[in-house]
């Protein structure tokens, strides 16, 4: 990722870097849910690093969030974390986004989620994992905020 | 299936405590450390177990108190609100009345002070900006039955294709949820973890829709098809509990508690929480205790003289296993005086507040094991010692500062075994003992006379003397209305013994020495013309015949025996319990040196007849208190025995044997 190039996940592509470019592949969705572009990408810039999910995130998904997540912990610093394209967090994903919330906070660092859509909003609220995921509040669904697309 | 929950109220009862105590003692070091994550969610949990138990067993009241407890805790634990020394108060006021509630029975929450703390709460909650929107399916006005389910999915669930939020989503949708709890303790670091493997799982509090039922059966359809591999607990609560409608309603269940039903009374009976093994043990020794006395039973009934080696191999293994029982059944009784160091925390923290004293209390062996008589009449005169160590042994920070000490002063309670006893030790590192001002004191009360020389200890030690007026002493000493003597006093009637040692600009330390049981006794067993008195062996030093140049009279002391030079008061038993004998000297006859906090005692008796292990019988509740005496026994033959009380017998000894010598003197009977 500091060779200024992008790499492919196994699935998802994951960029790093500033302004660079992303790249997407579909997977298969969740079965019981509305299939959905999920994407996983990684902004790190000056001002902030980003984690910025979008789709349904579930098991297939996971092992490249896992991927995301390590590296965007490994940076040392604050992580934003942008769902407001995340239609769906499977127990997978919540996993690796606690544990990411976790292992940076072993350090003093925040982990924040943004954007979150209200029906995720609930759902991690029925589940236990508004909590554990730190949400103090809805926000209001923001803009996609990708960048290098 | 009805569970009747009112059988297990009491558990509950004492596992609150529990929680209340380290809600108490971890809000005093979340003052130190604030954002102490491990700390926190300690906290969190605590509140939530007293929360979800008082829903459980009836105590809606509480459990609705509680609710506001945990939600300031929660947005703490999330880091939306920050641990300050005001938050840090209210969570400790509202650990006070859940402590008054749960006492009271459950109830009493809707009076004005429940309601000042909740608004207190919920405006530390909204002053420290978290909010959690309940969302639609999450409503927090409970009405109708509620179920409660644990459910923890199997760890490779993922891998079958079923997510287990598609379950909670299902749950939510045939009922409604009033609580979540999420145990994501186990989610590993992101080095570690393995994002298909479910390392999570929760407890739901459900009810059904409004107008609507729902049955335990219909959760459990639910989880269907993840119960393979998983656990889950479902489980319906009695009938009809709305927190809403406060504490005076009842329960559907007569067994239940109510407002009117005070759980102090039921805490009352005590209980012990005994964990299985230690019951499994026992059921193991008493079977072999059935084995051997059918042993010993067939053996005795077709017995033969060349029997008689096997008849005395059953019945020494039916003494070892008997032994073994009783051992055990005492271990049975042990609880950790840590039961007693919990709450010395928070009184050391608010005493320091209100007099202005900077204390660190550190706290050490809370683990050590005591038995629970000795603990639970252990807590008045230790309360009383710590008070005493805030109040007049630690300084002001500004006399500190000005004696070259660190501004917070230092409080330490240990507790630790040292052979068959447990030593309790509180030091401070105050100014000590005024000794000049001590010895000044006895000698105006008249304890000592003007010539009397006392070494320091001594002098020190004077401050345990029954009449020794707090009154003129307040700033060195003690102050409080009760003296220290009642300290002394109470611990010795749990056959302890306490000691000081102070240092003048250092600090002093007051140690106590408790037997581990009240209720067995090593001994050695004395005769006194034909009665046969038990000795505690703890008190007995040695035991010699005496030789004439060893026996002294001398006028105003009584009778003395020289033991490798020292000479120690001489008390005849057969006086002491009106026993009738000829006059006798004590010389070639058998004396029993005894020892209680340093001053000593010779006690002439007849024959040593044994060292047996006797269980005390109080002599106090069958009878009446008897100077000298501290219980009675039954012996391995059948007779009664009287336990005798060391330092009572010291205490008599000296006047004893004052009136003795005073009186032959008068008659010129000395001789």
């Amino acid at each position: 990722m500091q060779d200024g190039r992008c790499r492919s996940g196994r699935f998802l592509g994951i960029c790093g870097g500033r302004d660079r470019g992303r790249t997407r592949a579909p997977i298969a969705a969740e079965p019981t849910f509305v299939p959905a572009d999920p994407s996983i990408e990684v902004h790190i810039d000056d001002a902030r690093v980003r984690l910025v999910l979008a789709g349904s995130l579930g098991t297939r998904t996971c092992e490249t969030l896992l991927e995301a997540a390590r590296e965007v912990a490994g940076t040392g610093r604050d992580v934003e974390v942008v769902c407001a394209d995340t239609e769906f967090l499977g127990l997978a994903a919540l996993q690796v986004l606690l544990s990411l919330r976790r292992t940076c906070g072993r350090t003093g660092r925040a982990v924040r989620l943004s954007g979150v859509r209200p029906a995720v909003v609930e759902m991690l609220a029925i589940t236990g994992f508004a909590d554990g995921l730190g949400l103090t509040s809805i926000e209001a669904p923001l803009p996609t905020t990708r960048s290098g697309t | 299936m009805s569970v009747d929950v009112a059988q297990f109220l009491q558990v509950f009862l004492e596992e609150a405590a529990e929680h209340l105590g380290t809600l108490e003692t971890s809000l005093l070091e979340l003052e130190r450390t604030p954002r102490d994550a491990e700390l926190l969610g300690k906290l969190f949990r605590a509140a939530h177990s007293i929360k979800g138990g008082a829903a459980t067993f009836g105590l809606p009241a509480v459990a609705r108190f509680t609710h506001h407890a945990e939600s300031l805790l929660d947005a703490m634990r999330e880091g939306a609100v920050v641990a300050t020394a005001e938050t840090v108060d209210l969570l400790l006021q509202a650990t006070d009345l859940l402590r008054t509630m749960l006492v009271g029975g459950g109830g009493d929450a809707e009076g004005p002070r429940a309601d000042q703390l909740v608004a207190a709460l919920q405006a530390a909650l909204v002053g420290g900006g978290a909010a959690v929107p309940a969302p639609a399916a999450v409503v927090a006005a409970p009405a109708g039955r509620r179920i409660h389910v644990h459910f923890v999915p199997a760890r490779d669930i993922l891998q079958s294709g079923l997510d287990p939020l598609t379950l909670i989503r299902e749950l939510a949708s045939v009922g409604v949820l009033e609580d979540v709890e999420l145990d994501a303790t186990r989610v590993p670091d992101l080095a570690e973890l393995d994002p298909c493997a479910v390392t999570v799982g929760w407890r739901f509090l459900v009810r059904a829709d409004d107008g609507g039922s729902l049955t335990p059966e219909q959760v459990r359809e639910v989880f269907e098809f993840a119960s393979m591999d998983a656990e889950l607990d479902v489980e319906a609560e009695a009938e009809a509990q709305d927190p809403g409608a406060g504490a005076a309603h009842a329960t559907s269940d007569p067994q239940a508690p109510t407002a009117g039903t005070p759980a102090a009374a039921r805490a009352a009976d005590g209980s012990i929480r005994v964990a299985v093994g230690k019951v499994d043990e026992l059921v193991n020794l008493v079977g072999e205790l059935v084995i051997n006395q059918s042993m010993v039973g067939e053996l005795v009934r077709g017995f033969r003289i060349e029997k008689l080696g096997q008849l005395i191999e059953a019945v020494a293994a039916m003494e070892r296993n008997t032994r073994e029982l009783q051992e055990r059944v005492m271990g049975i009784r042990m609880v950790p005086v840590g039961s007693v160091f919990q709450r010395f925390p928070r009184m050391v923290r608010d005493l320091g507040a209100s007099l202005g004293r900077k204390v660190d209390l550190v706290l050490i062996g809370e683990d050590t094991e005591l038995d629970k008589g000795v603990v639970e009449r252990l807590a008045d005169p230790l309360t009383h010692l710590v008070r005493n160590a805030v109040d007049h042994g630690i300084e002001s920070p500004a006399a500190r500062v000005a004696a070259g000490k660190p501004e917070v002063g230092s409080l330490r309670l240990t507790a630790a075994h040292q052979g068959g006893h447990v030593i309790i030790e509180l030091r401070d590192d105050g100014h000590g003992l005024d000794t000049a001002r001590i010895r000044a004191k006895a000698l105006a009360q008249g304890l000592i006379g003007p010539h009397e020389d006392l070494s320091e200890a001594a002098i020190h030690n004077l401050i345990f003397a029954a009449g020794f007026s707090t009154a003129a002493v307040v700033t060195d000493i003690s102050g409080r209305g009760v003296g220290l003597d009642v300290v002394r006093r109470n611990i010795e009637a749990l056959e302890g013994t306490v000691a000081i040692e102070s240092v003048a600009g250092q600090g002093t330390c007051f140690r106590i020495v408790l037997p581990l049981t009240l209720a067995i006794l090593d001994g050695l067993s004395l005769r006194v013309g034909e009665q046969i008195y038990v000795l505690p062996l703890t008190s007995i030093i040695e035991s010699l015949r005496v030789r004439p140049e060893q026996y002294r009279r001398v006028l105003g002391r009584g009778e003395l025996i020289d033991l490798r030079g020292e000479s120690i008061p001489l008390l005849r038993l057969h006086h002491v319990f009106s026993i009738d004998v000829e006059a006798f000297s004590p010389v070639g006859r058998l004396v029993v040196i005894v020892e209680h906090q340093g001053a000593k005692m010779g006690l002439l008796v007849d024959e040593i007849t044994g060292q047996p292990q006797v269980v005390i019988k109080s002599l106090e509740s069958n009878y009446r208190r008897v100077d000298g005496v501290m219980g009675a026994t039954i012996l391995g033959d059948g007779h009664v025995a009287l336990i005798l009380d060391v330092p009572g017998l010291i205490r008599t000894g000296h006047d004893l044997g004052k009136r003795i010598t005073a009186a032959r003197a008068q008659q010129g009977a000395l001789s």
